[in-house]
């Protein structure tokens, strides 16, 4: 386990308000420390895909944000957009819910991975494309050299979201930004690729913020999580506790619906 | 049984013309090779499957929406090949389905009322104006849903609300198959299993046959008697739900089992440790 | 990005709209009688003629009101019938597929290839020259376009899952074109429907400048246009006034289509 004084991301009273005045997000708090996997928690319109967003500076154009965000010694909340751009896809990368569209169709994914790269470091063709290598390795990538001059839509779903995690590692972040990293794919593909985060994180030692929906992607792989709801944290703790035995009300219904659906209707048993 | 099943399969082969590029020449896809089944009248059979796996071909050729190469698709006996397109129509009423995204299956220019009433309106003997109102009132409410919903627009419904919608649309005309393509998978956690006890109560007042084509092998056992595994258009394992989860005989089967995601925690730790060793065992 | 109407465009449509609307009623001159006391007169606020009078003695602002009417009466008709050819046209290619849609759309390439003032040409030379041969001359050729762009829209509708729904609801085909497809159209048609009419009218001005459009004494703006243009030295306000209703006309629909046009048709 990581020692508990190193905090890596600590967000106080973050608050996203929407341009017509509605509260997307109200009174934030939470701490991920490094090498943590924290799983954010809610259903559609909970605010939890905003959450992240927001501490990128990507929330919706005209809203505005409050409170705190500190991300080692630095603050995100009025962070100014070139500062923001040095750090994302530098100390903090992201992994979104739909490769496909993240990915641009129209370039090989060589040119993609050492993109990221140049953007933020003085490093050679040969350097960066011999570092993307090792990055589609370390996501156990089945033949990377092939891969790297293939086009995205050459790929399977899987394939894709493994080359994008390929890209989010390559700077070797300290924390991961991930929005329903596996909603999109099949039910073993979502194993492999969970599986992945975990090993990258014992390997990389990176922190991983995940957003989800789903009660059991937080079995698999987080230490703790936050529950949202109408953007507000109604529960957090350790993902054993909120998994055997809630402390809210609404926690406690999650994982109800879920329980219910793995252990069938007993008529229906015999 | 004496009876015949109510939709039945033979043999039934796909395939899809692939190019991948103007000038290569044709290959085909098999999308399905020679998948057989039959459901029972009052059955309740899941089709698992993943992306690729021949599920989505299997739903349009139930419904004739592809030309299979060979096999055949009866239902109640009847083989669907040699029915001109409006008997064609006229059978399809007898096997109605239910979608993956609710929303995207409600036509967003009607609404809740003329999306249920259209498969009335679409039959020969079409009820008339006051009796049609009559019987989507009545399956409105069938479904768990306020009638006063009627004159809304189906895009201002909640995912929940829609796909009862969608639920209600299908069963308006009596089938007797409903064909469900996961049907809760668009759907909060806290809505599926809701929608799904829907199902099994409608399935049990109304001697409904279910078809449930799923990813998932939990809503799967929650609503299926029987399962059926489909991978890569071919099916590698059949029996009752319970045999298959608890003996899977394929190695997908097994590998689709360990990959599920579970809220157990100590299942979900022995899951994880079984797939990448001592690594992540702490 | 900014999906607000452009403000100044609508209200000077609107100007424009209600002048040619109300004209009959408001103007107490008519577009066709001469009179022969007051030829020529110059542009004044006294005497009853604020833009002058042409050559025949007609009030110039009342000439110049009528043929915006009759000028967006042509637009309008032309568009009305090219968009209903248009749209039934794509929809059944694009929903029907297959052999019937190569059969149409083949058609549709042919009559592409038809230049487009030879063929009107052949139509005054047969039918003689008359108004209702232009809305269907322009009509019939303008309807091309709007049936390509809403046969690809049928294509991708066709697959959406609410039209597998009401096909395997036992729909025939004819009611799913009727009542699902062409009410999902219904956007993409407006936005055309904005951008055609500033076309056609384009096209009527010049056909009527090169005297195959309204025939005198009707007016248009294409007539006043060639009508100007022969007293271009003498009299250039003649020429401009028109011109500037024109130029107006044409950019106020387009501004306003455009902006439709990225509000509902992506």
């Amino acid at each position: 386990m990581p020692a508990e004084t190193d905090l890596l991301l600590q967000l106080r009273n973050l608050a996203l308000t929407r341009a017509d005045g509605l509260q997307v997000l109200q009174a934030i708090n939470l701490d991920v420390q490094r090498g943590e996997i924290v799983a954010v928690v809610g259903e559609s319109g909970s605010g939890k895909s905003q959450l992240l967003l927001s501490l990128l500076g990507l929330a919706m154009p005209g809203s505005k944000t409050g409170g705190s965000a500190r991300f080692l010694d630095q603050e995100l909340i009025g962070m100014g957009e070139s500062q923001l751009r040095r750090l994302r896809g530098d100390r903090i990368s992201m992994l979104f819910q739909d490769p496909m569209s993240a990915l641009n169709p129209y370039l090989p994914l060589r040119i993609q991975l050492i993109e990221v790269l140049q953007a933020h470091r003085q490093i050679g063709s040969a350097q960066a494309q011999a570092r993307a290598l090792e990055a589609l390795r370390t996501v156990h990538m089945p033949d990377p050299e092939q891969v790297l001059r293939q086009y995205p839509h050459e790929l399977s779903g899987g394939m894709r979201q493994r080359a994008m995690l390929a890209m989010a590692i390559l700077s070797e972040p300290d924390l991961l930004l991930a929005d329903e990293p596996t909603t999109a794919l099949d039910v073993t593909t979502q194993a492999v690729v969970l599986d992945l985060l975990l090993e990258l994180r014992e390997r990389l030692g990176m922190s991983i913020l995940l957003v989800t929906h789903d009660l059991g992607v937080v079995a698999r792989t987080a230490d703790r999580a936050v529950i949202l709801k109408d953007g507000q944290v109604v529960e957090q703790g350790s993902a054993l506790q909120l998994l055997t035995a809630p402390s809210s009300a609404y926690g406690a219904q999650l994982l109800q619906a879920v329980r219910q659906l793995e252990r069938p209707p007993a008529e229906l048993d015999s | 049984m004496t009876l015949p099943p109510v939709l039945e399969v033979r043999d039934l082969s796909v395939r899809h013309l692939r190019r991948s590029s103007l000038f290569a020449r044709a290959s085909y896809l098999l999308a399905l090779d020679a998948v057989s089944f039959a459901l029972a009248r009052g059955e309740a059979l899941a089709i698992v499957g993943e992306s690729g796996s021949g599920k989505s071909t299997l739903v349009r050729s139930l419904f004739r929406l592809h030309k299979p190469q060979s096999g055949q698709v009866l239902v109640e006996g009847v083989d669907l090949a040699i029915l001109s397109p409006s008997e064609l129509r006229e059978r399809r009423r007898s096997m109605q389905m239910v979608f993956q995204d609710p929303l995207a299956s409600l036509d967003p220019t009607m609404t809740v009322e003329q999306v249920v009433a259209e498969p009335l309106q679409a039959q020969r003997d079409a009820p008339e104006k006051t009796a049609a109102h009559e019987r989507v009132v009545q399956q409105l409410i069938a479904v768990g849903l306020d009638p006063a919903l009627m004159k809304r627009r189906s895009q201002r419904l909640s995912g929940g609300q829609a796909q009862r919608v969608a639920i209600a649309r299908a069963l308006i005309g009596n089938p007797a198959v409903l064909i469900c393509d996961e049907p809760v998978s668009a759907l909060d956690a806290s809505l599926r299993a809701q929608i799904l006890d829907l199902l099994v109560q409608l399935r049990r007042t109304r001697g409904l046959s279910l078809l449930f084509i799923t990813h998932d092998l939990s809503a799967a056992r929650y609503v299926c008697e029987n399962t059926l595994v489909l991978h890569r258009g071919q099916v590698v394992e059949r029996g009752t739900t319970q045999e298959v989860l608890t003996r899977p005989q394929h190695a997908f089967t097994r590998q689709l089992l360990e990959s599920t995601l579970t809220v157990d925690p100590v299942l979900a730790r022995q899951r994880r440790a079984g797939l990448i060793g001592d690594v992540a065992a702490r | 990005m900014n999906h607000t109407l452009p403000r100044i465009s609508v209200w000077m449509l609107a100007a424009l709209l209600l002048a040619a609307l109300l004209v009959p009623w408001i103007s107490p001159y008519d577009y066709f009688t001469p009179a022969w006391d007051q030829t020529n007169l110059s542009p004044a606020l006294a005497g009853g003629h604020l833009l002058g009078t042409d050559q025949l003695g007609r009030d110039l602002l009342v000439r110049l009101m009528w043929s915006t009417r009759i000028s967006l009466l042509v637009a309008l008709a032309a568009s009305l019938i090219s968009l209903s050819i248009g749209v039934s046209w794509g929809v059944t290619a694009g929903y029907l597929g297959g052999r019937t849609d190569a059969l149409m759309m083949r058609l549709v390439d042919v009559l592409y290839s038809v230049p487009f003032t030879p063929f009107v040409i052949v139509l005054t030379v047969v039918f003689g020259r008359n108004l209702w041969l232009l809305f269907v001359a322009i009509g019939a050729v303008s309807w091309l376009d709007i049936a390509r762009i809403v046969r690809g829209q049928t294509r991708s509708l066709r697959h959406r899952e609410f039209v597998v729904a009401a096909d395997i609801a036992g729909v025939s085909p004819s009611r799913i074109m009727l009542r699902h497809i062409v009410p999902n159209l219904m956007g993409i048609v407006i936005v055309y429907l904005t951008l055609t009419i500033p076309t056609v009218i384009l096209t009527e001005a010049f056909l009527s400048y090169l005297g195959l459009g309204a025939q005198a004494p009707l007016t248009s703006l294409g007539v006043m246009l060639a009508d100007g243009a022969a007293q271009m030295r003498a009299r250039p306000l003649m020429l401009i006034m028109p011109a500037t209703v024109l130029i107006l006309l044409v950019y106020c629909c387009n501004r306003i289509g455009d902006r439709l046009r990225d509000r509902y048709a992506g």
